[in-house]
């Protein structure tokens, strides 16, 4: 075992705004115990995917060229937090679909933890020209476990080929987790993202989205809960650099007890970018007095023929609401349990594959029980 | 004794007055109709009956089974046995149709349910309902056309027997297709042992086949008149105007 | 294909960029030392309170570092502005008696002219003083004040002012905040007595003339329980090749079941430094309005803020900005729900053109305990051409549950479809984008004082004509 210090800045804006909102990014001061352990398995590697993994000198993969702009490129969690990574990680999981191969089945990659495990992973997903590539990602621990994740993602999808990415977090409730994602697309690319964070003590998810191609597209639904003393980070940059770019990003979810949410979301129309569309939406639902929401939705536009546009809804249960249920039987407590739900299974439902929704219906089941 | 008893029922919304002393029993298994030209106040009544909180009643009773409910909540009177078809259902993403009646059922009752037979129950009012089977897996309300949704409504009655439904405006907006299954699902409805109704519309469209026992004519906040189900015939005849001088 | 475009030019700014020469004038030393406040102290007959209340803003001053966010400001250097400029008057209340030049410079602006048309009175400022003040004697009967700071810091008033003065935007809030403690001049004083409703407004406006100066007035008004004010600014200043520096301060404070509509149109020369700071207090049951227009200035920090601390009471901001060639302007509101049963309303627009950039930059802040907070932002940026800029950046800090927020968000171009809807009605296509801007200005052109709301669809029509390319 090794102590270490997180001592970084984690999710910084690419512009700023009033220092008393403490929302330019997150200043963290962790000393972490870090001993590497943890389990990771690779489930239903279909053929048409490259897998490799293990130190730099042994796997070789790094050195094709179609790795070299993702290195260059920063998660959302920014340079500080990704300098965390290259220091701490041996290897690099490569995963990588050939040219043209449409692969249905999704690849599942499972990090699963003990209490007081901690580890620090990173991983690179291509699809290359003309394929189809689905990376199911879980991480899981014990309900009481504490411990220390952090992941590094890295994905690129080339030109007319598809990523989606789903990532679900159910650590313990005594767990930081980092969620580092930097995403890549060429022309005609589409990159899906699909996050669940229901699990840890505090989570950073710092997205990094880089539409470059003309055409490309990204689809990002992120669901959260956060409950008792949980605290969750997030940060998207959505860049759009291509013509006729498209984005959209949902993210819903709800906060109880004395739970604390940040929500950055920043979507770039930079000049030349003729024809794109970008649009982010956020959903939020306050369930008790206790709660600390912050929320920073963000359009830089540098472009005349361009669509940016982003809507929020922050609050109780609208009093209209309330009644359609109550008129339904349901008191005020059971609706906002049921509505709350209703928030996570909106993205829990595009996941699309029926392992990962019981196991999330299950951690939802389990925690919701708590207070009965 | 009445199931439903109104009392001397004065209701304001944002403290304008609105209802004026409505006076009005609905024994159990009656369906009574209330009519009324629009701005009457008819919509609130259904509102104060169910307790929506926005409005208010100033004075008067509401007495539901020998039990005065005035001051309970929603869903306290829902699991009493009250039920009211929304004139505009509200959407509930990330809760299917048929998840959302099944923990309607539960909460209700207390009790769990039987899967196997809640299905069957559901399909076969589906039918009834002319209702597309797909979209008991849809999000309730969401991306459904007027229609469905007034269905949606119709489908949550028929599955949670209520013992006294009122039901605001459910025809309006309807084609005429639509409003012959909405009845058809009202008389299923009006089968159940006891089921009683309020039935708030403004037009007659949707009482051409149903068994109507009493007949009330809302203007301006009071009951101007109450009659049998020939007062319907009436109505549909002559309009409100000889209400409104 | 090549897309035909129209361009639309910079607002035509010749009626304000005339300058008068300013030979005679008293001025201090460029730059900012304890000496030259002092010295500014001095001639404007401070009581010593005050005196040390500069002094120790400039300690303020320097300690505080200039903001890491927003537009580059670097061009701004303290050294070179000049914080004191009087003209050669003393102020009047007779138009007469002001000097030609400088009524001649108010007269080509329309200033008294509106007075003499719909105002309860009018404050004109010049540089660093007032130069004319007058209120209508019916006015002055219900126990309205309406006077410049001056007066009211040496008269009957000095204790209200004292309780007032920065007591809002303290000099440590920010450093062009202790920047304005160091070196305020000039201002209006209002005082609204319990009760009292004004149905017609007052007036102030503000002209900076001279090269290389900054602007520093004062505005303090105290609407008591139950009164009613309109209170409307105009800001002008012509064009200088040297940075000039506009910083000041408004303090308003809104009584119990009191209401403050506050209207400002703001035209200085694109080499001013607008950062201004602007906020209000609402008690009880009180409500204050904001109406803005940003239209000069090269550089605008500007953000009205309303601090909802009583029950009950309410915020409404309702702003444009129209940035053009070299113009950097950040503009938008700040909302802070302290009370029981608060709500906010943010409603912007923001046109960008010939490479201006426009911001739109917001927070809205529900503190615990303020139930039944209501807030809704609604931001719209419209793209004139592709080589402009256009950013939104509003912000949010929710921590209560019993709160209802919304937001949304827009930005665009003029659509192509609406422009050819109109052209097949037989519209030009100067006309139909003209209407089109027009229409997307006119939730907040209809909430301007009528003249100005003329004013500025005229200029809209004006700028979007004749400029096809």
């Amino acid at each position: 075992m090794e102590k270490k210090d997180l001592k970084v800045n984690i999710n910084p804006m690419p512009t700023l705004t009033w220092n008393f909102l403490k929302l330019n990014g997150a200043d963290v001061n962790e000393t972490i115990d870090f001993n590497g352990r943890g389990k990771s398995t690779l489930h239903n590697i279909p053929s048409k995917v490259v897998v490799s993994s293990g130190s730099c000198e042994e796997c070789g993969e790094c050195d094709t060229a179609f790795y070299e702009d993702i290195h260059r490129m920063d998660t959302g969690l920014g340079k500080e937090a990704d300098g965390f990574f290259e220091e701490n990680c041996d290897g690099i999981l490569h995963v990588r679909s050939k040219k043209n191969a449409r692969i249905t089945e999704p690849l599942c990659i499972s990090y699963s933890f003990e209490d007081r495990d901690s580890n620090a992973v990173r991983q690179e997903i291509i699809a290359e020209e003309g394929s189809t590539l689905t990376v199911i990602m879980d991480q899981t621990s014990g309900r009481k476990d504490s411990g220390f994740f952090a992941v590094q993602t890295k994905l690129k999808a080339c030109r007319n080929a598809e990523i989606r990415f789903v990532g679900i977090s159910l650590l313990g409730d005594g767990f930081l987790h980092l969620d580092g994602i930097a995403a890549l697309a060429e022309e005609g690319a589409r990159i899906e993202l699909i996050q669940m964070e229901l699990g840890s003590a505090k989570s950073y998810v710092g997205v990094n989205v880089d539409l470059a191609g003309r055409g490309s597209s990204f689809d990002g639904n992120a669901a959260f809960l956060r409950l008792n003393d949980q605290m969750l980070d997030m940060n998207y940059y959505i860049g759009h650099r291509g013509k006729r770019s498209e984005s959209s990003l949902n993210v819903k979810g709800a906060l109880r007890d004395r739970a604390v949410k940040n929500f950055r979301g920043i979507i770039d129309l930079k000049h030349g970018a003729k024809g794109a569309k970008g649009n982010e939406q956020e959903e939020t639902l306050l369930l008790s007095e206790g709660v600390h929401n912050k929320t920073l939705p963000v359009i830089l536009c540098d472009e005349d023929d361009v669509e940016g546009s982003h809507g929020a809804t922050i609050g109780r249960l609208s009093r209209e609401m309330l009644f359609y249920m109550q008129s339904r039987g349901f008191s005020e407590h059971e609706a906002e349990v049921l509505m709350a739900k209703g928030q996570l299974n909106f993205v829990r439902d595009l996941i699309g594959d029926e392992k990962s929704i019981g196991r999330i219906q299950h951690y939802t089941e389990e925690v919701f029980g708590d207070d009965r | 004794m009445a199931l439903l008893e109104i009392k001397n029922l004065c209701v304001s919304v944002d403290d304008n007055a609105i209802l004026d002393n409505i006076n009005l029993n609905i024994g159990r298994g009656e369906t009574h109709v209330l009519m009324g030209p629009n701005g009457a106040g008819k919509s609130t009544l259904g509102n104060a009956l169910m307790g929506n909180p926005a409005y208010k009643i100033t004075s008067g009773n509401i007495y539901f089974n020998g039990l005065d409910i005035k001051e309970e909540s929603a869903d306290k009177r829902a699991k009493a046995g009250m039920f009211m078809s929304f004139q505009n259902p509200l959407e509930v993403p990330g809760i299917n149709l048929s998840s959302f009646i099944r923990n309607a059922i539960a909460v209700q009752t207390g009790q769990k349910i039987r899967f196997s037979q809640f299905r069957q129950d559901l399909a076969k009012n589906m039918e009834l309902l002319n209702f597309d089977p797909s979209y008991k897996d849809r999000d309730l309300n969401v991306g459904f056309s007027g229609g469905e949704k007034k269905k949606a409504e119709i489908l949550q009655l028929l599955m949670l027997k209520p013992k006294f439904a009122i039901l605001d405006e459910t025809d309006s907006g309807l084609d005429v297709d639509a409003v012959r299954t909405v009845s058809e699902g009202i008389r299923e409805y009006q089968k159940y042992e006891d089921g009683a109704l309020l039935i708030i519309t403004h037009s007659t469209r949707i009482l051409e086949s149903l068994h109507v026992d009493r007949t009330h004519i809302l203007v301006k906040g009071r009951i101007a008149e109450s009659g049998d189900g020939s007062l319907v015939e009436k109505i549909n005849e002559n309009g409100f105007e000889k209400y409104l001088d | 294909m090549e897309k035909e475009r129209t361009e639309v030019n910079d607002i035509d700014r010749s009626i304000y960029d005339f300058k008068d020469s300013e030979e005679d004038f008293y001025r201090v030393k460029e730059g900012l030392t304890p000496a030259i406040v002092d010295q500014i102290s001095k001639e404007k007959h401070d009581p010593e309170w005050m005196r040390q209340f500069r002094q120790k803003s400039l300690e303020i001053y320097e300690k505080l570092r200039v903001p890491d966010w927003g537009p580059d400001i670097s061009g701004l250097n303290m050294d070179d502005i000049v914080t004191y400029v009087r003209p050669n008057t003393k102020m009047s209340a007779k138009w007469e008696e002001v000097p030609e030049d400088i009524r001649n410079t108010f007269e080509r602006l329309g200033i008294p002219q509106a007075e003499r048309e719909s105002l309860a009175g009018v404050g004109a400022q010049y540089d660093s003083e007032l130069v004319y003040h007058n209120v209508k004697d019916e006015v002055s009967k219900t126990g309205v004040v309406y006077t410049d700071m001056e007066s009211a810091l040496t008269g009957e008033y000095e204790q209200m002012v004292k309780d007032h003065f920065m007591k809002l935007v303290p000099p440590s809030d920010h450093k062009f905040a202790a920047l304005h403690g160091a070196v305020w001049s000039g201002g209006s004083f209002v005082y609204v007595p319990p009760g009292v409703k004004l149905d017609i407004p007052l007036q102030s406006y503000f002209r900076l003339n001279a090269a290389g100066a900054g602007q520093f007035e004062h505005t303090l008004i105290i609407v008591s329980e139950g009164a009613d004010l309109h209170f409307i600014e105009g800001c002008s200043a012509p064009k200088y090749n040297v940075a000039n520096l506009h910083a000041g301060c408004v303090e308003l404070y809104v009584g119990k079941n009191a209401r403050l509509r506050y209207s400002t149109i703001e035209n200085w020369s694109k080499n001013m430094y607008n950062l201004n700071t602007k906020r209000a207090i609402c008690e009880e049951g009180a409500s204050i309005e904001w109406v803005s227009g940003s239209f000069g200035s090269h550089v605008s920090y500007l953000y009205p803020s309303s601090i909802l601390k009583g029950d009950d009471s309410h915020a409404e901001f309702t702003g444009i900005t129209f940035a053009g060639r070299g113009q950097n302007l950040d503009t938008g509101a700040k909302m802070f729900h302290m009370g029981k049963n608060t709500s906010s309303f943010i409603n912007t627009k923001s046109i960008s053109k010939d490479g201006g950039i426009s911001t739109y930059r917001s927070s809205v802040t529900v503190m615990p305990g303020a139930e039944n907070a209501k807030a809704s932002v609604s931001c719209a940026s419209l793209m004139l051409d592709d080589i402009s800029r256009s950013d939104t950046i509003p912000a949010m800090d929710i921590r209560t549950d019993k709160a209802d927020i919304g937001h949304e968000a827009k930005i665009g171009r003029i659509s192509d479809d609406a422009v050819f809807y109109l052209m097949s009605r037989g519209i030009s296509e100067e006309e139909a984008k003209a209407m089109i801007v027009s229409g997307f200005a006119d939730p907040v052109s209809k909430e301007l004082p009528l003249e100005y709301a003329v004013e500025m669809n005229n200029l809209i029509r004006l700028e979007m004509k004749g400029a096809i390319g």
